[in-house]
């Protein structure tokens, strides 16, 4: 007689076997990706959080405008699990030459003269963060101006704004934090002290992008990198161009001279665009005039 | 007398086997029913809110996350006018109104609203929003007229 005593257990177990092959697939095929999208999910929500700091960052700074850094750390990779460490990543770039033309330029000149590093550009600015590889859906993220966006493919939307017309107010109220500030202190019809403070965007040059799965940071510098103090008899034109005719610099300009005309010891112009100053050789009160750029830099 | 000395590990391996059998699919199920549900939508929303002239409108934005197939899509809307509570809706695929309406999936950066609700709400009134994807709750919202 034939002996098979083995072949019941030996099919039971292959049954066994079968099932627990059968949960491992559907782990590795079902679950695994879900916590992965879920990891991803995380990731996205802590660049979107990065992304609203860098917007506030960048108020601030101009808000203030003194010499200071902001450095905000950004979570390039993500989607990594326990069970599966592969970890997807990201691309940041900082792009200050989104437009052919910049949004507005100041010259300046003394005595006629353009005086090197002591001139004003105001670009377009976008920071955006590109997922690469990622485990849920390529979502981008993009500031631009003071507005945050979001893009999928072709689909674009504001993070925080509903319609265009709300996007556009924010807008205005960013971009007169890059103007020129002009105080003055006057006694007795005398401008005694008068501070112009500019601000320049720098381009990023080579530290324009950069690609990680692992941290990655925006910094926001600014930096004082000219000042001028002017003398008696000195002669300062200041040239603008804008872009746009509502961007808001020349009637800010236009606003500021009206409050310096008809002092006794400094002469207030207006020819166009071109807003002149002059400090007589003797004036019967010395102003105290300096004039200050400070540089703009966002890069990686 | 016949022996019959095969016939119990017979019915042993046969038994065994119908136990093995019935096993199979009572583990099979029960570990299959230990994984999770299917992941819940993550969609950002952004509510807006119109009312004027009694008529009550509600609009969700989609700020990013899944997109969610409209004939998931339902909404429902509650108003708390001073203890008085209204409860309109669930508004379907049919009744609501998307923007663009042409694709067959909400998705970023689209918006849907309700029917128009004709109603009197006062100041202060609380009006409550859910945004239901299948059977959960993705949006729930809440605004003060």
């Amino acid at each position: 007689m034939k002996k098979n005593d083995a072949v019941s257990p030996v099919v039971a177990f292959m049954l066994l076997l079968m099932i627990v092959v059968s949960f491992i697939s559907v782990l590795n095929a079902y679950y695994i990706p879900s916590l992965k999208q879920q990891s991803e999910i995380e990731h996205l929500h802590n660049v979107e959080q990065s992304f609203l700091k860098i917007s506030s960052d960048i108020l601030q700074v101009l808000t203030f405008r003194q010499n200071m850094t902001m450095n905000e750390p950004i979570q390039l990779g993500g989607g990594d699990v326990y069970f599966s460490p592969i970890k997807s990543s990201g691309y940041l770039d900082v792009n200050t030459t989104v437009l052919d033309q910049c949004l507005a330029n100041i010259t300046i000149k003394i005595n006629g003269t353009p005086i090197n590093d002591l001139y004003s550009t105001i670009n377009q600015t976008k920071i955006i963060f590109r997922p690469v590889g990622n485990f849920w859906i390529n979502q981008s993220y993009e500031w631009t101006d003071g507005i945050i966006s979001i893009r999928k493919g072709n689909k674009i939307t504001y993070l925080l704004h509903t319609n265009e017309k709300n996007a556009d107010k924010e807008r205005k109220l960013y971009y007169p934090m890059l103007f020129p500030r002009i105080h003055f202190e006057e006694y007795q019809n005398n401008i005694t002290s008068m501070e112009v403070n500019f601000v320049n965007i720098v381009n990023p040059g080579s530290n324009r992008s950069y690609s990680s799965n692992g941290a990655g940071r925006v910094v926001i510098d600014l930096i004082e990198s000219n000042k001028q103090s002017l003398n008696n008899g000195t002669h300062i034109t200041f040239e603008i161009f804008e872009n746009n005719e509502n961007f808001g610099i020349n009637s800010k300009f236009k606003e500021l001279f009206a409050k310096g005309d008809g002092k006794s010891n400094i002469e207030c112009t207006i020819n166009d665009k071109n807003y002149s100053l002059k400090i007589p050789d003797n004036p019967m009160v010395q102003p105290n005039v300096n004039i200050t750029r400070w540089n703009l830099s966002i890069h990686t | 007398m016949e022996k019959d000395s095969g016939v119990s590990t017979v019915l042993s391996e046969v038994l065994m086997i119908a136990l093995v059998l019935f096993l199979v699919p009572v583990v099979t199920i029960s570990l299959i029913n230990q994984l999770p549900e299917d992941r819940v939508p993550t969609v950002n929303i952004k509510m807006d809110v119109n009312y004027s002239s009694d008529k009550l409108l509600v609009t969700l934005y989609h700020k990013g996350g899944d997109y969610i197939k409209k004939s998931d899509i339902s909404i429902i809307i509650r108003t708390n006018n001073n203890g008085i509570i209204h409860e309109y809706g669930p508004y379907h695929q049919d009744e609501l109104v998307f923007n663009p309406s042409g694709s067959q999936v909400f998705d970023l950066g689209d918006s849907v609203t309700n029917p128009v609700i004709n109603t009197h709400l006062d100041a202060g009134t609380k009006i409550d929003v859910s945004l239901i994807s299948k059977n959960s709750v993705i949006y729930p919202g809440v605004h003060f007229l």
